[in-house]
């Protein structure tokens, strides 16, 4: 818990309001702002606190409290001066076009400085690590018969063999998961964020220790060493060293050796404590024995500076041969090492068994190019409309000229402008991602900080920013405004010609190309998404609690009476234990060997689920062939197997019911296939269904309870269970999960490129919008006079409205036929991740395209609109 | 549609600035400066006004409303010792100067003089 002196102002703030103040007003000012944030920490709250603070320094923001820059006189200054001073008014002048520009433009931005944090944030993992640069990770590609594997774990004692072979591994350490439910007095908590370690760990990474010895807390047997967060979680205030935590099942007890900073989130791995590799050892895993199939550890190496790693992959087939050699060809396995880069492991590995949900370099590309497309949207935006008002101008330029300005001052004037332009967009742009920020942060499922938009170097991407989109929008008006020659404009009281209308359509065209292909892009991804979701997988997902209590002995011990117990309560169908569930990623993948046709057996890897008698009718799965395990046959336990049809398939036998009384065996265990089931799918929809395995096994090796519910049941029901389970088991809490809620979740990354990727489109669009509706106001204005002449030479007002609105469609029917191939292109590449995919559906895409033009016409419409109501007589008068 | 531009000078400008008129907003923090006693800072200030006059006082206003009144001569002001609830920051404690107290007596007098030809006010008194 934090207390109350700890919490301090946003610094963010505090550095701004430093950065503006005059030098005699920032010691009081501050002293002001924080005592009020005190008090109000007091009465009203952290957030309120925080928040008032940081209106504080912006509402202090005035010119009385700003520092001045010193004074330079010189004309060119003046000029900027009146430069401002005219844009200003400019800006008032035309409210309509300053609105839609700036706030458009600041969309633009916002959306770019917020995909900005994420980017940036996705590619700074693991670089934090002060020797980031030599560190690998070992992944172990691994052949059996007829399957291929690769994962992110390595042999327990590869790491140390590589030390002893070669000079240049200069060290190594290794991490693997560790399950438990550790005590401190009366807390009791599940941990599943641990991991094992050796010493080493603390050389590699730079998580600093904050007490206790990092070289030393790790060396012992039952030795820990907890986060800040854990060890706040276990101890509250009190000092953590030396404290004793007991493991449920381990006699003796664990010592904290250090309390180490919380693992930062821009890290591949994540864990609260750290427990010693010896402990490993003496549990009695063969750590570093040649135990060369028992894969579980994270293995990273140190390389000298500079040295890279892919001379070191051509000795490895030797290193291979000569230490696993004879143990690859009896087991019929072989292995291929590979060397991660420690700094891309988060963004390009997605091997099996990875310590974290890795991002995705894909994501990483596909949200960069949004950002850059929704920005040049605004900036189109921007650059059209001063192309069109560029008319109206043209007195103000005549006059400038004649009183003696020259080219190259006229262009600064005009940059000048948007720069300004620019500058405040920005300045509202910072405060939509403050207010947008939250919401982002829910939506991507993690914790960016505004902060990181201002810190180091990212404090110069901004000005560059303003100056890039201020010069990219205000070029082209500049050069054509500049060169307008004033006899002519003065001449005739006004220049007629249209400036740049052929780029002002070839932009517009660009614009609706982007905004349709994002809108196909989104109708894609949610076809594709609601399909998977409603996939029938084979199982019932409905209704079932999933309650994944680790395994233990106690329960293990109990379990026939949790089954009596639970299915006491009418609202519960049936209960089942198993090793795994559908939902999960925990299907064991083991060496298998199966009767071919001929009577041999032939051996193959095989993911395999243990389970219990009520496995199949618990999740309602089909039976082609057979029967199910019998509780009244005792030997189902040693001797049955129930496999699903692609193993028949897989063992060449034309139909399932060939399959039964065929000679079978997995995980120690050999006997007879009793029945077939129908497929169902166990891993998620990105991959084909495998061969699948199912047997019995004793109740220790049970990690997971599902529990089928009636249709009626609710909340009340699941606390009736929790109350029975409390009863029998009080070491492990009562947490249970939907099972469907499980599945969508194994979805969540491409459920947020959906959402990330509806709510940029509509930005988009929207910014979109909001440009083609100035453009039309501009032109319907331009036009007037022109219109006028029609309606009084007797034109009919939806002719001429339909004129108006037509030169619009064109655009976005042009628009259509450039983006559908562009979309199609991208969208085949997204799917092809996909084992379950959608067809191609012009529907989608010609659905994509009447949005896009069905907006066009809306906007455009309201103009058009306005148009047939015209006066002739008011616009001609003057004639 | 003609535009006309009123370009002030520096002259005119300082003038309007610094006169001795009183806002209603500077009167009511001169009083308050005044009621405080030597205990008179940015927040102090702010709270009581939020207290006796029950309305909302921003601290940016109130800081800018204090440095306007020293600019005028109607305050005071010395650095103050720094306290632990400030984040270890000092503040700039103010007080009334004798002009400071003349000018709240001639708006005293001004209303008075109002005051005094409206029966309805006249008769309370």
């Amino acid at each position: 818990m934090n207390s109350r002196n700890e919490i301090s102002p946003p610094k963010w703030a505090a550095k701004f309001l430093r950065l503006y103040c005059k030098k005699e007003f920032i010691e009081e000012i501050e002293g002001d702002i924080h005592e009020i944030f005190e008090v109000n920490l007091e009465d009203k709250g952290v957030a309120y606190a925080k928040r008032k603070f940081t209106w504080d320094v912006f509402r202090f923001l005035r010119w009385s409290n700003i520092k001045r820059l010193k004074k330079v006189q010189s004309n060119s200054f003046d000029m900027f001066k009146n430069y401002i001073k005219i844009a200003f008014r400019g800006l008032k002048r035309s409210k309509l076009y300053s609105v839609i520009n700036i706030s458009g433009l600041a969309v633009g931005m916002a959306v770019f400085m917020l995909i900005f944090l994420y980017v940036t944030n996705e590619l700074s993992y693991d670089k934090y690590h002060s020797k980031s640069g030599q560190i690998h990770r070992i992944a172990s590609h691994l052949t059996v018969p007829g399957s291929y594997f690769e994962f992110a774990i390595a042999p327990p004692n590869l790491g140390d063999r590589m030390v002893s072979d070669f000079p240049e591994v200069l060290n190594r350490t290794r991490l693997a998961r560790f399950d438990g439910t550790l005590s401190y007095g009366d807390k009791v908590f599940a941990e599943k964020d641990a991991m094992y370690s050796d010493p080493e760990f603390f050389e590699f990474f730079d998580i600093p220790m904050l007490s206790g010895d990092a070289a030393t807390a790790l060396s012992e047997p039952f030795s820990l060493v907890l986060t800040e967060k854990a060890a706040n979680k276990y101890f509250g205030s009190e000092n953590a060293l030396g404290k004793l935590i007991k493991v449920d099942g381990i006699e003796q007890p664990f010592s904290v050796r250090g309390v180490m900073a919380n693992v930062p989130q821009n890290t591949h791995f994540d864990f609260n404590m750290l427990v010693s590799m010896e402990t490993r050892k003496s549990q009695g895993f063969m750590s570093d024995t040649g135990q060369w199939f028992f894969l579980d550890y994270y293995t990273y190496l140190l390389f000298p500076v500079g040295y890279n790693p892919s001379e070191l992959q051509s000795k490895m087939p030797d290193f291979v041969e000569r230490n696993i050699g004879d143990a690859q060809r009896s087991a019929n396995q072989t292995y291929e090492f590979e060397f991660q880069k420690l700094t891309d492991i988060h963004l390009k590995s997605h091997l099996d068994v990875e310590a974290k949900e890795n991002g995705d370099i894909q994501s990483v590309k596909i949200f960069s190019i949004i950002a850059v497309f929704i920005l040049v949207i605004a900036c189109v935006n921007f650059m059209n409309l001063s192309i069109s008002r560029s008319t109206r101008r043209a007195k103000e330029i005549g006059l400038r000229k004649v009183v003696g300005a020259v080219k190259r001052q006229l262009i600064t004037q005009f940059l000048t402008e948007s720069v300004l332009i620019s500058f405040l967009s920005f300045v509202l742009a910072f405060f939509l991602v403050l207010w947008a920020l939250p919401s982002f942060n829910t939506l991507i499922g993690q914790d960016l900080m505004v902060e990181n938009l201002i810190q180091g170097t990212f404090i110069a991407v901004w000005p560059a920013l303003i100056l890039f989109i201020g010069f990219l929008a205000g070029f082209y008006p500049a050069i054509v405004l500049s060169g307008f020659k004033p006899i002519n404009i003065l001449k005739s009281g006004g220049a007629s010609r249209q400036g740049g209308s052929l780029l002002k359509r070839v932009l517009v065209v660009f614009q609706l190309v982007i905004s349709t292909i994002l809108i196909i892009g989104t109708l894609v991804i949610n076809r594709q998404l609601t399909s998977l979701q409603n996939q029938n997988l084979g199982f019932e997902k409905e209704q079932m609690l999933i309650f994944n209590h680790g395994g233990d002995g106690s329960i293990a011990a109990n379990m026939e009476t949790i089954r009596s117990e639970f299915i006491r309560n009418p609202q519960v169908k049936s209960i089942s234990f198993t090793r795994s569930t559908p939902a999960g990623d925990n299907a064991g993948n083991w060496y298998t060997e199966y009767e071919v046709a001929d009577g041999e057996m032939q051996n193959a890897s095989m993911y395999g689920f243990l389970v219990d008698h009520e496995f199949a009718r618990t999740y309602g799965l089909e039976f082609l062939a057979g029967r199910d395990f019998n509780r009244s046959l005792v030997t189902d336990m040693d001797d049955a197997f129930v496999v699903n049809e692609s193993t028949t398939i897989k063992m060449g036998l034309q139909s399932p019911e060939e399959a039964i009384g065929k000679t079978f065996a997995q995980f120690g265990k050999k006997g007879k296939i009793i029945g077939v089931i129908k497929d169902f799918n166990y891993m998620t929809l990105h991959s084909a269904i495998e061969p699948l395995v199912i047997q019995l096994t004793d109740p220790q090796y049970l990690g997971v309870m599902s529990i089928k519910l009636e249709a009626g049941a609710d909340l009340a029901t699941i606390e009736s269970l929790e109350e029975i389970w409390e009863g029998v088991i009080t070491a492990i809490p009562f947490e249970v999960t939907f099972l469907d809620q499980a599945l969508d979740n194994r979805y969540a990354a491409e459920m947020r490129t959906k959402r990330l990727f509806s709510s940029f489109s509509s930005l988009a669009i929207f910014i979109a919008a909001l440009g083609l509706f100035a453009l039309s106001t501009l032109s319907a204005e331009q036009q007037k006079r022109s219109i006028s002449i029609r309606k009084v030479l007797g034109a009919p007002g939806q002719e001429i409205a339909l004129k108006f609105s037509m030169a619009f469609l064109r655009l976005s029917v042009l628009a259509l036929m450039i983006s559908i191939p562009i979309a199609y292109l991208a969208s085949e590449s997204w799917l092809s991740n996909f084992n379950y995919r959608i067809d191609f559906d012009p529907v989608l895409f010609i659905l994509g395209g009447l949005i896009t033009a069905t907006i066009t016409l809306l906007t455009v419409s309201f103009q058009s609109f306005k148009i047939t109501r015209i006066n002739p007589a008011q616009n001609l008068r003057s004639e | 549609m003609p535009q006309y531009y009123v370009y002030k000078t520096e002259d005119n400008e300082s003038k309007t600035m610094k006169g001795n008129h009183l806002g209603e907003f500077e009167e009511l923090v001169l009083l308050v400066v005044a009621a405080l006693q030597g205990n008179a800072y940015a927040v102090s200030v702010k709270d009581e006004i939020e207290e006796k006059a029950n309305r909302k006082a921003n601290i940016s206003a109130v800081h800018s409303t204090l440095y306007r009144l020293e600019d005028k001569g109607l305050l005071d002001s010395e650095i103050g010792g720094a306290t632990n609830t400030r984040g270890g920051k000092s503040k700039r404690l103010f007080k009334i100067t004798a002009s400071g107290i003349k000018a709240l007596q001639n708006a005293e007098e001004l209303r008075a003089t109002f005051r005094n030809v409206i029966p309805q006010l006249s008769g309370l008194k």
